[in-house]
């Protein structure tokens, strides 16, 4: 069947909107006789409230109400995190929060507040913290859960004892921001016992609403959610506290109140990324092949976990499933510390893992006198997945975070990425052997591949609804996080009816339209509510193609891009056959999307040309070349957007953005955009982006995940570019002139 | 931010009573892009903002036989772009074309650049006391993160000066115009800047009610010619790590007039002499070049996450002396 919308780039749904600036966000709304929240903040890493007195903020005119940890429910956000809480285990930690007439003034409040603290010792670094005698952040200690994650296919110790050469290393990546252009906000309103609450998220359903109704102690349907426009998602919102006390100064008030962050306090106190330590071991066979390969990650995941387990988890991913590998073993600490709160963000702990896995493996393939291309041809994972034995009992859901072996891929095109990618660097003609280049600026080329998962095993519903008026309404409940997939659901879903997609009204992210969703979460929305939606069109469309034989006296008829085709008909506007219905065709569908004979991942390979200046340290990059396996690729130009989106956020990462702590008191020193150091246009390289692979046969219409694919191998592309040009490698990321020029003299690369 | 009043007088008499109404709660606005960011993040507060913005005689550009003459508020942006400031004076557009990015070009003005406060992680952060904010100890100089402290002449206080404009106008031989309560006066732009043995709080020579009215900068010989090489980490909307202003005149193949000034390296702009008389009547040639990097170097002492920086200048120093070789 040809295919007349999936693969086309129609019209981004919403982007006039953005365009001309009349796109609504959550801190562009407003309810009648509105109230704005601020919120005091810890200025101690880690102390407990002895005192705490609000009543001078209180007697200033026009502040309503002040919120402490004396005033808020028991019940916990998290199982970490309590509404509020006497003990604060961050600079930035929130204390209070207030409600007044605006902004300035609820601001003012903050200064009245008197708070008495007893100074507790406090700890920044992840294995400092791991010691016995550290202080607790929390009552149970620093190892999150107690234990280390440990996930083994085979057996390493054999592995290594198989192993002709063994090789390792120590890396270390940087706390960062994600920086979304709009800060964290939410907006409360009740009527009587009835909550609705604007928030940015990135999960109404499955997060927002079950949190606020059990904090708040409220029936699940008494609490509406929904997310407008989103100005930045990458995964990171939101995991805060937010909503629940936007929410419980608006019941406290009698009156809506919008709480928004700062730019500041979105550095400080929304989530950042994790720092990382990882250390990796690579035993391989006289001819270069993988036989063990042993990561072990410690992560610092500040002062509230939220979702570091998961980041965690995929760290070691590329580890455990990149290389054909008999032998593979991840192991993970997830530890508290006084740093602010690390979260979810784009690639969870995949593209911190991949760093090491690939500049290590570059370091082999070097070491053993292979180009590091032939080396990953040559011992990539393939289509046939890993050797070993499944252990996912038939009946269930193969998992898309493989450990196993004996399971094969829905589809793996990685060999067609790193040929395509190859081919348009110029990788066979234009790379020299690494260190060979001279004078004081020095081009290399580099390259790293990458795997991910998407979306198996979340549930998904949608409904799709055919309305006399001569629309198709589709509700999913998924938010739209900026990443487009409201329009790439519209068009799986205009291709499953047979319409063009401006026939349809999108309906997102509200718990009272939509019906319930997964997160937006771990590129999982084309594959799980992409299924859902096409089996929901399908349903709808065969209602309509019934209702409009019956109509027309015909036996049956066909829906083509919005035409109606009988036998020997030369089509009708299927709109003008529905206005006499009694009511909406209604489809719906529930899916778990996933697969129980193979594994469904996305692939990458990306290459990159740098030039180093030996004698500054600046490394500038002059041209990338991004080449993945999402399988179809639904909407070409938001697919090639997405990858180079990604690509330019992880190269800023790579080389500049880290949140600086200071050592002694755990303050955040640079929370603005001006020293948290994101990269501007000018140091954009061109960005080629390729789609060799074909259709996968199990995701719906082919296409599989893409969101966060692209930020996998960026760093690991970076280091072995300029390893490349220097014949260094950089072992932490990010590669400031500093580190480049230190690393270039501890190996006597530089004239002193 | 914490409210105050504004006020916009309309000459600059008017503005130094402003200033003298309300000793050390007035403070003068420029452009503003650094003292609003100081306001926001409250690292100062102030009852009074005092106006630049309608003080004809501050946006004064003229270019004559004698020189140049630059208002306080003439803009970045202006520097960059107008003609006139073609052969010796180029330096100066090079600098200010090294500024943060256009819109603040656009904003911010040549008075506002020359007193901006430093980049100093430890300054900037208001919840970390420090002596430049009448703290008891400087918290910087055992902190990893160093990039815009000094190489040397820190003294308790070891930040540096972030100034594009300063380093390339003392190449060019400046002299600024103040006024205050008691008349105008006029020194080189090098003698207005003061280190922390001097006034740890303040980086200028400027009182509280003075206000800095002009730069001017002599006639310079017109085969003179200077460059501005900057090192930051990323190009545009970022603040020099060190930079490098020097320029000279050819006379026969040998250097006259040799100047080399350093930013971001020393809590004033830094002139050396030693490198500069190093280089006069040499031809420019590496070997020149190098020693020169060494000599303006020499008094370099590094904090414990620093030294890098004098990799990086001692490169920047070469580099603009060969490449002014032609």
């Amino acid at each position: 069947m040809p295919l007349h919308v999936v693969g086309t780039a129609v019209p981004r749904l919403g982007l006039a909107e953005k365009v001309t600036g009349a796109a609504r966000y959550t801190a562009d709304l407003k309810r009648p006789g509105m109230l704005y929240a601020r919120l005091l903040r810890s200025p101690h890493a880690h102390a407990r409230i002895v005192h705490l007195d609000a009543s001078e903020a209180l007697r200033l005119p026009g502040v309503h109400a002040v919120l402490t940890y004396r005033d808020v429910p028991q019940e916990r956000i998290d199982a970490d995190l309590p509404v509020l809480d006497a003990v604060v285990r961050f600079v930035g930690d929130e204390v209070a929060a207030v409600a007044a007439e605006s902004e300035a003034l609820a601001e003012e409040a903050l200064r009245h507040i008197r708070v008495d603290y007893e100074v507790l010792p406090a700890v920044f670094d992840a294995e400092a913290a791991l010691k016995p005698a550290a202080p607790a952040v929390h009552p149970a200690g620093n190892l999150v859960g107690g234990q280390w994650l440990v996930v083994e296919r085979g057996n390493v110790a054999q592995g290594f004892a198989e192993a002709a050469r063994v090789f390792e290393g120590t890396f270390h990546t940087q706390a960062h921001a994600p920086v979304g252009m709009e800060t964290r906000a939410a907006l409360a309103e009740w009527q009587g016992e009835r909550l609705t609450v604007w928030k940015t998220s990135r999960a109404v359903h499955a997060m927002d609403r079950p949190i606020l109704a059990r904090v708040l102690g409220l029936p699940l349907e008494h609490v509406r959610v929904i997310c407008p426009n989103m100005g930045g998602g990458f995964g990171n919102k939101d995991e805060s506290r937010v909503a629940v006390l936007a929410a419980l100064l608006a019941r406290r008030t009698g009156r809506p109140v919008r709480l928004e962050y700062t730019r500041a306090e979105e550095f400080v106190a929304g989530r950042s990324r994790q720092a990382a330590a990882m250390h990796l071991r690579i035993g391989v066979r006289a001819d270069g092949a993988p036989v063990a390969i042993d990561m072990q990650a410690t992560m610092n995941a500040g002062a509230y976990v939220a979702t570091g387990m998961r980041v965690t988890r995929r760290v070691g991913q590329g580890a455990l499933y990149l290389y054909t590998c008999p032998h593979a073993r991840f192991r993970g600490a997830t530890v508290y510390t006084n740093r602010p709160p690390g979260g979810s963000f784009r690639g969870l702990g995949a593209p911190l893992g991949h760093f090491a896995l690939e500049v290590l493996i570059d370091q082999i393939a070097v070491a053993l006198g292979l180009d590091p291309l032939e080396y990953r041809l040559r011992f990539h994972v393939t289509a046939a997945g890993q050797p070993g034995q499944r252990t996912t009992p038939p009946h269930e859901l193969l998992p898309d975070e493989p450990v196993e072996g004996g399971v094969p891929f829905s589809s793996n095109a990685l060999r067609e990425c790193l040929l395509a990618g190859a081919e348009r660097i110029g990788w066979w003609q234009r790379r020299q052997p690494n260190g060979t280049a001279t004078g004081p600026l020095r081009r290399g080329l580099g390259m790293a591949m990458g795997l991910y998962k998407g979306g198996v095993g979340r549930e998904a519903e949608a409904e799709v609804r055919i309305t006399p008026a001569g629309r198709v309404r589709v509700a999913i409940g998924n938010v739209d996080v900026g990443q487009g997939s409201a329009t790439v659901l519209a068009q799986i879903a205009a291709e499953a009816l047979g319409v063009p997609v401006d026939h349809l009204d999108m309906v997102l992210a509200d718990t009272e339209l939509t019906p319930p969703a997964h997160i937006t979460a771990g590129s999982s929305v084309t594959l799980s509510s992409g299924t859902a939606v096409k089996l929901a069109a399908e349903e709808a469309r065969r209602h309509l193609l019934e209702y409009a034989a019956a109509r027309l006296r015909v036996p049956q008829v066909r829906l083509e891009q919005g035409r109606l085709l009988g036998d020997g008909e030369t089509g009708l506007d299927w709109r003008s056959v529905v206005a006499d219905l009694p009511g909406d065709l209604v489809g719906t569908a529930r899916v778990t999307a996933g697969s129980r004979t193979h594994l469904i991942n996305a692939f990458a390979a990306h290459f990159a040309e740098v030039e180093v200046d030996v004698e500054s340290g600046r490394i500038r990059v002059l041209r990338y070349v991004a080449a993945h396996d999402s399988g179809r690729i639904v909407h070409p130009r938001m697919a090639e957007n997405q990858v180079s989106g990604g690509v330019l956020q992880f190269l800023s990462i790579a080389l500049r953005e880290e949140l600086y702590l200071d050592p002694r008191t755990g303050v955040t020193l640079n929370p603005s955009f001006l020293e948290h150091k994101g990269t501007s246009i000018v140091d954009f390289p061109p960005i080629e982006v390729l789609f060799p692979a074909p259709p996968d046969p199990l995701a719906p219409y082919g296409a599989k995940a893409l969101g966060e694919p692209p930020v996998v191998p960026v760093f690991a592309t970076i280091a072995n570019a300029v390893a490349n040009a220097t014949g260094v490698w950089l072992h932490q990321v990010p590669f400031t002139p500093q580190r480049v020029l230190q690393a270039l003299r501890a190996q006597g690369k530089i004239p002193a | 931010m914490r409210p105050f009043r504004f006020v916009e007088p309309t000459s600059l008499a008017e503005a130094v009573r402003c200033l003298q109404a309300e000793p050390g709660k007035a403070r003068l606005l420029a452009g503003g892009s650094d003292l609003l960011a100081e306001l926001k993040d409250e690292l100062v507060a102030y009852d009074c903002l005092v106006s630049l913005a309608k003080v004809p005689e501050l946006t004064r550009f003229e270019v004559t036989e004698r020189g140049l003459y630059l208002g306080a508020m003439v803009t970045l942006a202006q520097l960059e772009h107008d003609p006139r400031l073609h052969g010796p004076y180029r330096l100066l557009a090079e600098a200010a074309r090294g500024v943060a990015v256009p819109e603040i070009r656009a904003q911010g003005t040549l008075g506002g650049n020359l007193c901006q406060r430093p980049r100093c992680f430890y300054y900037r952060q208001a919840l970390t006391p420090c002596l430049k904010k009448g703290g008891p100890d400087c918290p910087a100089r055992e902190s990893p993160y160093q990039q815009y402290l000094v190489l040397m002449g820190g003294a308790g206080c070891y930040s540096a000066h972030p100034s594009d404009l300063a380093p390339a106008l003392i190449a060019l031989d400046a002299e600024v115009d103040l006024v205050g309560p008691s008349g105008a006066r006029s020194l080189p732009l090098e003698r207005f800047f003061i280190g922390p043995e001097v006034d740890v709080q303040r980086e200028t020579a400027l009182a509280p009610d003075e206000i800095l009215t002009a730069v001017r900068v002599p006639l310079l010989p017109s085969g003179w010619r200077g460059t501005y090489l900057k090192a930051r980490e990323r190009t545009a909307g970022d603040f020099a790590v060190v930079s490098v202003a020097a320029g000279y005149a050819l006379e026969c193949g040998t250097v006259v007039q040799p100047r080399l000034v350093l930013g971001g390296v020393a809590p004033v702009p830094w002139r050396s002499r030693q490198a500069e008389a190093l280089l006069a009547g040499q031809a420019p040639t590496p070997e020149a070049a190098r020693r020169c990097a060494e000599a303006a170097l020499a008094a370099a002492q590094p904090l414990p996450h620093n030294a890098y920086k004098v990799d990086i200048a001692r490169a920047l120093i070469a580099r603009t002396i060969l490449a002014l070789a032609g």
